[in-house]
């Protein structure tokens, strides 16, 4: 029998075969749907696996959390590996063990970030619409949290738990020296655990928290982010030199020298750095001379924010969040787009934010910012 | 079937008996199932059921443990979404996982045939009840004697229309490998088909058009 014979057979039997009844797929079905129910109200064995894995390895060692929002400054290693961080979708028991050669972003459907950098090893244990939870098992880790009001977001670093409501962030700690920082810029967390007291401590925007084995010390933030390497060399010598004197040094650096992924990489310390400004201008400068590239369409959506939320420019704002949803209408943060969108054009009172609403109830019934667009509506 | 799965799938091409009403990309079917969201599990089950039933139906033919073996394939998919990084890969490996679990199925069966001999009149694929299902029912009993690995890759290839590329892709093996077990495959299969000579004439009938 020829290879034409047992094909011709094979698409007779496919033909004979035919599709399951009704009956059948209702059935099946409703098992799919009930086993879904099932999973996701109590813990299958491979999470308590899982979770027993992540409580051990929290026992076994004693960490120490850092939360630090726009100040921090990591090695220069970090920051060249920051701008090739591949961007993967957030899903329960991702394993992030990051190489010292790059890092690695998680992104939430809410658009909130995890960013794992260079040389780190972390979990996403926990990933449902009320809680999201990262074990972070040795490392330094970027939190932008868009806060939705009723999402827990926890960050676990051995007995330590830092639990966020909505703000941005970074988790750095060393296992081996026991060293932790936190430093807040914007919003407020809790880091609770470890030998700290049972109520933890909360930070407030520009506070920051140092805790070593002999010690806890809180404090303010006060150093800001070099944004090149030039400033590398400033932080060695003093790394309590004036936030001032750094956003000066910014100011200075010759944004047209910077490649494609110094000018990413810069643009983002200095957003975290709070010199929005200077973010500005290097987002700008990425997306004169880089225009096709990936980052100059994200760059659109973060010069949208940086218009809105420090430039108080509304207007302008909402010319870069159009900008970003016609460079990538399947972009990962459209949703969020159209919802600023929505907030931009009821600010400024255009006919727009009635459209906005519109399409945004229309992809998105269930979104975060689907009660702004429904009173919009009304 | 797109093997890589690299497309947002229309779901109005599937068989399926409930109305379409969103299409979701990979990444939020996967995101979805991943957080039980109930709205997103079923449109993933109407948009992937027409897929695994019909791997599973290729596979085993009629069968009076489909319906059960369906499930345990998604089942399966779902305890294990959390292991697949790329959701563009979603449909590919959704096809992976049922031919995973068929795989064991064919292996229980050919075990418990091992141990009860004679109970193969009596297995649920015999369950003939006109010509046409006598026929499928006695291709079924020849191609259960080839071996596992070739069972799958002869599956594949010649009845769900895959390359031997597609199916080294999908068996993660070579595409020599893949070729080799469906050579094999078809000289068993042709070999035993001999000894049926009232299956070997349809056969012959049906394949000369």
């Amino acid at each position: 029998m020829a290879d034409m014979n047992l094909k011709k057979m094979g698409k007779w039997m496919n033909d004979q075969l035919g599709s399951p009844t009704h009956e059948e797929v209702m059935e099946e079905r409703r098992a799919f749907l009930e086993t879904v129910q099932r999973s996701s109200s109590s813990p299958s064995p491979v999470r308590i696996i899982r979770w027993a894995a992540a409580a051990a390895v929290v026992f076994g060692i004693s960490a120490y959390v850092a939360i630090s929002l726009f100040t921090h400054s990591p090695s220069d290693s970090q920051v060249s590996a920051g701008a090739e961080k591949p961007v993967v979708p957030s899903v329960a028991g991702y394993k992030m063990h990051t190489t010292d050669n790059g890092g690695q972003t998680i992104e939430f459907d809410s658009g909130s970030t995890f960013t794992v950098h260079a040389g780190s090893d972390a979990d996403i244990t926990h990933n449902t619409a009320e809680e999201v939870r990262l074990l972070l098992h040795t490392g330094y880790v970027d939190c932008a949290i868009n806060g939705n009001g009723f999402t827990k977001w926890h960050i676990n670093a051995g007995s330590y738990t830092v639990t966020v409501t909505g703000t941005q962030f970074s988790v750095d700690w060393t296992p081996k020296e026991n060293h932790l920082d936190v430093r807040v810029t914007e919003g407020s967390v809790l880091v609770s655990g470890g030998k700290l007291n049972a109520d933890g401590i909360r930070l407030s925007m520009g506070e920051t928290v140092s805790v070593r084995p002999d010690a806890v010390r809180i404090g303010k933030v006060n150093d800001g982010a070099s944004i090149d390497e030039s400033l590398a060399q400033a932080d060695a010598q003093d790394l309590a030199a004036s936030a001032h004197s750094r956003k000066h040094q910014i100011k200075n650096i010759v944004s047209k020298q910077l490649s494609y992924n110094q000018l990413w990489s810069q643009s983002k310390k200095a957003r975290y750095a709070g010199d929005h400004d200077t973010a500005y201008r290097l987002l700008t400068e990425l997306r004169t001379r880089f225009a096709n590239k990936p980052y100059a369409k994200q760059a659109a959506f973060i010069l949208g924010r940086i218009c809105l939320e420090s430039r108080q420019a509304p207007m302008e704002a909402k010319q870069w969040f159009e900008t970003y949803l016609q460079n990538t209408p399947d972009g990962p943060l459209v949703e969020e787009s159209i919802g600023r969108l929505i907030r931009v054009c009821d600010q400024l009172h255009h006919p727009c934010a009635r459209r906005y609403a519109n399409q945004y109830l229309s992809q998105y019934p269930n979104g975060v910012f689907a009660e702004i667009a429904t009173s919009v509506i009304e | 079937m797109n093997i890589n799965g690299t497309q947002r799938v229309n779901k109005s091409t599937n068989v399926s008996p409930f109305p379409v009403q969103q299409d979701y990309s990979p990444y939020e079917l996967v995101n979805g199932l991943t957080r039980g969201d109930q709205k997103i599990s079923a449109a993933f089950f109407d948009q992937y059921n027409g897929q695994i039933n019909r791997l599973v139906r290729h596979f085993l033919g009629p069968d009076e443990e489909h319906v059960d073996i369906v499930n345990t394939a998604f089942t399966q998919i779902l305890q294990s979404i959390s292991k697949l990084k790329d959701p563009q890969a979603l449909t590919r490996w959704v096809s992976t996982v049922t031919i995973h679990v068929v795989r064991g199925e064919i292996r229980k069966r050919k075990t418990r045939r091992l141990f009860h001999v004679f109970t193969d009149a009596t297995e649920p694929y015999g369950t003939s009840t006109n010509a046409t299902q006598d026929v499928l029912s006695r291709i079924y009993r020849t191609i259960r004697s080839l071996n596992t690995n070739e069972q799958v890759v002869f599956i594949l290839h010649y009845v769900e229309g895959f390359t031997f590329e597609q199916v080294a892709e999908f068996e993660q093996i070579s595409i020599a490998t893949a070729k080799r077990r469906g050579q094999k495959g078809k000289d068993t299969f042709i070999q035993k088909l001999q000894g049926d000579l009232e299956l070997s004439r349809f056969l012959e009938e049906i394949t000369n058009g």
